[in-house]
This record gives structure tokens, sequence and C-alpha cells, in this order.
């Protein structure tokens, strides 16, 4: 049996995903011994439509992005999202609290109009085809996406985390940021990241999604208690994980 | 798919719904339940659906692999005590037969030892039924009472239609003698524990698997708590009277 | 056993040696908090805490702990830490925390990875000398230490008692040099320490006795109040995580980019995660439960088996640590606690507390350390 050929693909993103699997430095002769990539625009000159997975940064923006996605769909036999922007939307979302044009003007300004510029409201990959299996993250953890490879190379599911960013708060005894008037989406916020931003005395912005089912009232409760709003709440969440709720700056 | 499991070095003894914690390494461990007739001490069987990381693995293992197993772990059928000299009812539903198959074998191995043996097996469907051989076996004995039903029928099946406690009227049971063991999903044991009731059945003769999320086997990791007891510890055959007023439960 | 008298001096320069000497943890500043660590000298050493971020249950039973590694042929071998250490500064209910553990672990099938670290534990318990805004240690009955530990260090008119109720204990204690005999004034006083600390290490009331709470709470599964915390809880498990009497894990493998080698790893996992209940066809145990039922057809194949004991079988534990002997104290005099308190209230109009409320100042650079011993 050959090595599973994988592909991988971008769409709307920085492409920074992509780049932590370039670095993943010695682990990536170890990745390359369990598969062959035979498309990578970011590493690689070959391109090749034959393929049996398929790994897809970026999130949907544009009509010809939803067709190209499709196809790639359609030849893949698993297809797998990498990164905020192709499992949740992430930053790319903020727009869709706009009007598309106003967002087209202020961006690309006198170019607007250009038609390749063309926008319309942001899609993580599974509001589009079916995603197999999503690796969190803005971006995606080396570690994470290695043991993700490697289960799959061994036909098993891989683990992926659905317990808040709290819980690694406090295996690693970082004090809760609401302790020091922040406002964190750790409560909310799928963990597996090993919570690196409230460590380093941030907050969690929320980069790997929300918890499956996470409980509303409890956050505005936790809001309440911290003399803060549900809007304050919603404003953080906005970042990566809200198709609205933000004002768009007028051009 | 059915495995035989044979120990390189030493046996590995156990009794009817006895499990074992099956593990590959880098993939995981998970808890099987033996399904051979015990006292062969140089391997057993066992029965696994690809529901998990694990089983999934297993079902993809050539023959001749090796894996590891811990165990056996958790209580027992009372096919060695309370059973004996009583008459014994099996009621299995799905794949709950496997755990109970041993039992099965267990009796009827040393049939003179109990009175009436009567086993109850439902499916989804003709299509679900497991171990068919061991079923035309036990439906050939003219010292078992063999019923089983099918809740969808499909051609060629010609037998009963209906859930598992359509059986239970027809099996020949005294209820002042009869030690039930059964195993199957909660919503079998609800309607089954009612039917053993109205007969007159008491919750003392009554043993039934429960599953949970065992993970260490040995009371430990916490996963399988059902209030104060551990599936793998205290279970998981519990007898009905011990668990009937427990949430949670059934 | 003994029972000496160290004066700070004495005190500081037996710890700065056994920090030397030996691995040593113990409670230390971090930020505005404290939090359990290698300790490399006295000056850190904060027998003045209140409360830590996660209690010493972290080194018997580590947050995140290899359990064992494959080699690349998929042999396995057991990882045990035998390496030993001393556990200094514990507060009494931490003891007690640590006593439940021990029952858990070390006696029906006996966790090899949790006794190899305890066998090697030397614990160094600590009269409560701040307490914790929240504190309930009193009405649990677990204000005052008389077991479970191999040293008592009681803080008495700025100097402390050092009770040595083990031959390990009593052979840490040797190391400490120069010891004065604790008069029968001290241990009055000592005795004074303990009575308040009865009196006053409750922040919260139980209206009932500790023995009492499994019965109630068994009778109370369908009370209306479980609804009502359901409704405001984010399953965040947080309150799980730090409980110091909170045990369950979880196993997970992992693998090199070879596939065969790799490691058994187990970390902390927590009954008020969604997922803790989760059987392997993904329905919770702990919500409808769907039929098990999606048969297969059987078929034969052969496997042998190692006769694997990964994790390391009961087999390989140690007996649980010797039951320790309780020396009574007894006569009592006027109290010795710091009075520095932080005008913290008490319910039932008690007055304020004679603990310290300590907290150690957000990056002080002036802290001064020794004022905390």
């Amino acid at each position: 049996m050959g090595k599973p050929r994988v592909a991988i693909f971008d769409f709307a993103c920085c492409e920074g995903c992509q780049l932590q699997i370039v670095n993943l430095e010695e682990d990536i002769l170890g990745l390359l011994g369990l598969v062959q990539p035979v498309e990578w625009r970011e590493a690689l000159s070959d391109r090749s439509d034959e393929y049996d997975i398929a790994i897809v940064e970026g999130s949907i923006t544009r009509a010809e992005d939803e067709e190209r996605l499709r196809g790639i769909r359609k030849r893949a036999k698993l297809l797998i999202a990498l990164g905020a922007c192709a499992t949740i939307g992430g930053v790319n979302k903020l727009k869709n609290a706009c009007d598309m044009e106003d967002v087209r003007r202020y961006v690309y300004g006198r170019a607007a109009a250009m038609p390749h510029l063309a926008t319309e409201p942001t899609r993580a990959l599974d509001e589009v085809v079916k995603v197999d299996y999503k690796i969190h993250g803005c971006p995606v953890s080396r570690r994470e996406l290695g043991a993700v490879v490697r289960s799959l190379a061994m036909g098993v599911e891989p683990v992926i985390p659905n317990y808040p960013v709290c819980v690694e708060c406090k295996l690693r005894e970082t004090v809760c940021r609401y302790e020091y008037n922040e406002v964190c989406l750790g409560v909310v916020t799928r963990g597996g990241c090993n919570a690196p931003c409230p460590a380093g005395g941030g907050w969690c912005y929320g980069c790997r999604g929300l918890v499956d089912d996470p409980n509303v009232n409890a956050a505005r409760d936790v809001m309440d208690k911290y003399g803060r709003t549900p809007a304050d709440l919603q404003r953080r969440l906005a970042l990566f994980n809200s198709p609205g709720a933000v004002s768009c700056p007028k051009s | 798919m059915l495995f035989e499991v044979r120990p390189e070095v030493g046996r590995l003894d156990y009794m009817p719904g006895q499990f074992v914690e099956v593990s590959l390494p880098g993939v995981g461990e998970a808890p099987i339940s033996i399904c051979s007739a015990p006292g062969r001490g140089e391997s057993f069987q066992m029965l696994v659906r690809k529901t998990g990381r694990l089983t999934a693995a297993l079902h993809a293992l050539p023959e001749g692999a090796r894996l590891g197993v811990r165990g056996p772990y958790g209580t027992r059928f009372p096919v060695g005590d309370d059973m004996k000299g009583r008459d014994a009812l099996f009621v299995a539903g799905g794949i709950g037969l496997a755990p109970l198959r041993s039992a099965i074998l267990y009796v009827l191995e040393r049939r003179a030892d109990y009175g009436r043996v009567t086993i109850l097996y439902g499916t989804k469907s003709p299509a679900e039924r497991l171990f068919t051989r061991d079923l035309a076996a036990w439906a050939a004995r003219n010292d078992v009472q063999f019923l089983e039903t099918v809740d969808r029928a499909e051609p060629p099946w010609t037998g009963n239609v209906g859930v598992i406690t359509t059986l239970i009227p027809r099996a020949r049971v005294d209820p002042a003698r009869v030690v039930v063991a059964a195993c199957g999903p909660p919503i079998m044991y609800k309607f089954v524990l009612v039917s053993l009731h109205a007969l007159g059945v008491a919750h003392t003769q009554i043993f039934v698997s429960l599953e949970r999320r065992m993970k260490c086997g040995v009371g430990k990791c916490g996963h399988c708590q059902i209030n104060g007891l551990y599936a793998c510890l205290d279970g998981p055959v519990f007898r009905y009277d011990r668990i009937a007023d427990m949430q949670e439960a059934i | 056993m003994s029972i000496g008298q160290l004066d700070v001096e004495t005190l500081c320069a037996w710890v700065d040696a056994l920090a030397r000497a030996e691995t040593v943890y113990a409670p230390q500043a971090r930020g505005d908090r404290f939090v359990y660590d290698r300790l490399r000298r006295a000056e850190d050493l904060r027998l003045d805490h209140d409360v830590t971020l996660l209690p010493p249950k972290k080194y018997f039973l580590p947050p995140r702990e290899r359990l064992a590694q494959f080699d690349g042929t998929g042999a396995a071998r057991s990882v045990l830490d035998e390496t030993p250490f001393v556990l200094f500064g514990v507060h009494p209910y931490d003891v007690a925390a640590i006593a439940q553990a021990d029952a858990y672990y070390l006696k029906e099938n006996p966790d090899a990875h949790y006794a190899a670290r305890r066998r090697g534990a030397v614990i160094v318990a600590c009269d409560v000398q701040a307490a914790s805004s929240s504190v309930f240690a009193a009405c649990m009955g677990t204000a005052v230490a008389r077991e479970g530990f191999d040293l008592l260090l009681t803080r008495v008119d700025g100097a402390y008692v050092a009770d040595a109720r083990t031959p390990a204990g009593e052979a840490l204690l040797a190391r400490a040099g120069r010891l004065s005999k604790a008069d029968a004034v001290a241990l009055g006083r000592r005795e004074q320490v303990w009575q308040d600390a009865l009196k006053f290490l409750r922040r919260h009331e139980l209206k009932c006795r500790p023995a009492d709470l499994p019965g109630l709470l068994t009778r109370s599964y369908e009370h209306a109040a479980w609804e009502k915390r359901s409704e405001r809880c984010h399953s965040c498990a947080s309150c799980v995580l730090v409980c110091p009497s909170c045990f369950c894990f979880d196993v997970q493998d992992d693998t090199g980019w070879d596939l065969c080698s790799g490691e058994r790893c187990r970390r902390w996992d927590a009954c008020l995660l969604r997922d803790f209940a989760l059987v392997a066809d993904t329905t919770s145990a702990r919500t409808a439960w769907s039929a098990i039922v999606t048969a297969s057809t059987a078929r034969a194949s052969t496997c042998t088996t190692a006769s694997a004991s990964w994790p390391a079988s009961a087999a390989d534990a140690a007996s649980p640590p010797a039951p320790r002997a309780l020396p009574i104290p007894s006569s009592s005099t006027t109290p010795c606690w710091r009075t520095d308190h932080a005008g913290l209230r008490l319910r039932r109009g008690e007055g304020p507390l004679p603990f310290a409320a300590g907290r150690p100042a957000a990056q002080d650079p002036c802290h001064r350390p020794r004022d905390a011993l």
C-alpha cells in the first residue's frame, strides 16, 4: 500500500496555518514518511488532481471559491479543515455584519469595482461542503496537527478535545483572567491549545471556536459577577466566532 | 467481528459476564466483554463492534497480531452460585448476547446442574442476529427452550416479530425458581423488568449487565461511576435489587 | 517521636539545607497568588500562604503523567516516578485530602504510579497562619491535622514547634541541628492555635455533621438545587480540577512518526465535562441512552496477546504507607496568631479572624520574605 496522497489548498486566509506545517522542522521528515504531498502551493511546484486527503486552509468568500472547494471535496476521500478560517470562518467573518459593498469599498477603495474583487459573506468550509476533521486554532498547533495526521495514518479517529480552555488554565495554574478584570473567552472556547494566551497575561480570543453546546446562561452569570455585560463578551467573540454583532467603520 | 485471543504466556481465567481491557500501543484501551465459555484458559473470544478509536483499529488488525490485555475485571453472572440448581432464564438484546453467550455456554456444558433453561433473544432485524450457529444449536436442543424475535422482519425471516417482551409470556418460567441473566440496551431492561415483575420474579433473582465508559477497569479513573458504584468494580453485572432504586442506573 | 522548637533563623538554615539536598516542593508566591513549586531557598517559602492555586495532589497525581512507553516493536514498559521529595508547608485540610487520595489510590487495586510517588514523599504539614477568604475547613473537621503527615510545624510566638510523627519526619527534623526542646508554654500555645483553628477556620457553616453529607446527597438526587446549579454551570470543570479531593483521570495514547513507539499518558479529567461519561458509540451514559445494538456479523480472526500489564498492574504497587500514631495535644494557653488581619468579616458577628488573610502583593519588589515565616 502506497502512502496516502495529500493535497494542501488555501482560500481566504493568511496562510499561517500552512506555514505551521512547513515549520514542523525535523518533524516534517516524519510527516513525509507517512504521506506524500502532491499539491502544496506554499512548498511544492507540482500540481495534481489525484489525491486521497485534502487539507484545506481558509474560508469561503467568493462564488468561485465555493465551486473550487466543491471540486476538491469531490476528488478527496477525506477533507480536513486547517485553522480557524477553515473551521469556523475566523477573523474573516467579521465582515459579515457589514454590507458587502461597503466592505469592498473600504478595503479596496477605488479598485473596489474590479470584478475579481467581488466578495460575499464569509463561510467556514463546513457551511459549504462536508468536512471530515477540523484542526482548530489560529494558527493551528503543530503538536495537534501531528497527532491528527498520525491518528489518520493509523486508521483511527483523532481525538479533538471538547472541553473549554478553562481546563487547561487550571492544569497549568493560570489565574482566571476575570480575576484581573479581563473578559476572557476561555469559558466557552474549545480547549486543546494548552491555553497559552491567558498564561501569557492576555485572554482567550476564542480562535478554536466554541465548545459543543456552550451554556449561555452561565456566561451571563459570569459577566454579572465581574460587573461586565453580555455585550462585552459579544464584542470579544466577534473576532473569531460571530457572523455579526460588530459595527463596521464606514469608508 | 469475533476475535480469538491467546495469551503468549500464562492463562486467563475468567467467569461469564467479566470483561478485559484490550489495548493497542498508540491507539488506546477499551473494555471488551468476553463471550466464550470459561474454563479454557488458553484462549478466549470477544465480539467487537466498530464504534470507537480502539475498536476501529482492532478491526483493521491482521490475524496473528499482538494486543495488550488486562483483566479479567468486574463481576460475573451467577451461573456458578445463585443460578445453580434453579431455572435459568437468559434475556439477550442485540450485541448483549455476547457476554450472555459465555454464561449460556457455561450452563449448557453443565446442563444437569440446572433446572429449566430458557433463552430469549431479540434483535432489530434478522441481519443483526449474532452467533447464528449457536442459535441453531440451542434451538435444536430439547433440554433448552429457545425463543427469538426481531423488531422488523425481512425476507426470508419467518420467525417471531416484535420486541423481546412479547416472548416473556411464552417462556416456561417458574417465578419462584428462576434466576434471570439479562444483557441488552437500557430500553430493553425497562420493559423486560416490568414483564418479569408482572410474573412475580423478585428483584433479587434478576442479574443485569450495564454498559458504562469503563476506562481503567480498576475503580480509579471515575468514568463508569453510577452514583456510588463503579460499573467496572461493582459491575458490570448487578443484582437488580441493588440498583433498582438508583438514579441513572437503567 | 520528638517535639522541638525552631527559631526562624534555624528554620531558614534548615530549609535552605533541605532545598539544596532534596527535591522540596513548597508554597511560594507567584504573581499575587500562591502555588506549590520547587523550593530553591528558604526565603521563597511562604508558610503564611492562605490557599494555593492547585492543591498538593499535583505531586501525587500530576495533571499530565506518562504511564507507559512503547518502543518501536510495540513492546510496553510502565513508567514509575520514584524520585523522593519533601512536600513542605501543607495545610491540615490538604493533609486530609492526601489521606483521602491514599484511601482511593492505595487500598483496593493500588495504583502503581501513585504509589511510587507516595512512597517517596515526606510530608511536612504546617498549621494555618493565614485564612483563605472562603475557608470552610473547621466545619468539615479538617482545620487541624491529627495524622497523615510526617512532621507538623506550628507557628508559636514567632518561632515554630516542630512535631515529628514518623521516622521519616524525625530524620528530616534531625537535620535542623540545634533544636531546643518545646517547653510546656510553647505546647500550650500550640494547643491554643489548634483551638483557634477549630473556631475560626469556618467562613461557611455546615448545617449538619460532615458524616451526614453522603446520605443527604443521595436523598437529594432530584432536588431542584441541581437543576438551578446546572443552568449556571459552564461545564468548565474548574471546581473539580482545583478540588483537593477529586481524582478522576483520562488516559490517551500518542505515537511517534513511526506509529509504533509512543506513550500512554493520563490527564486529570472531570465529571463535569460534557464528554466524561461518553461511551464508544458517542452517547453519554448520563443522557438518553441509544441502543448499543448495531450488530456485526461474527467472523473469526486469531490474535495472540501479550500478557501485558500496562499501566503497571496492581501487583507492582507497594503497600500503602503505615498508619501513624496520634499523640493527643494537651493544655491550652493564650492565642499566638499573627494579628495583622485584613479586616475580613465573619458571619454571626464573631469578630475578625486571628488569622492573617494572606495574599502576596502583586509582584511586590519590596517583598521581605523573612516576614513570611
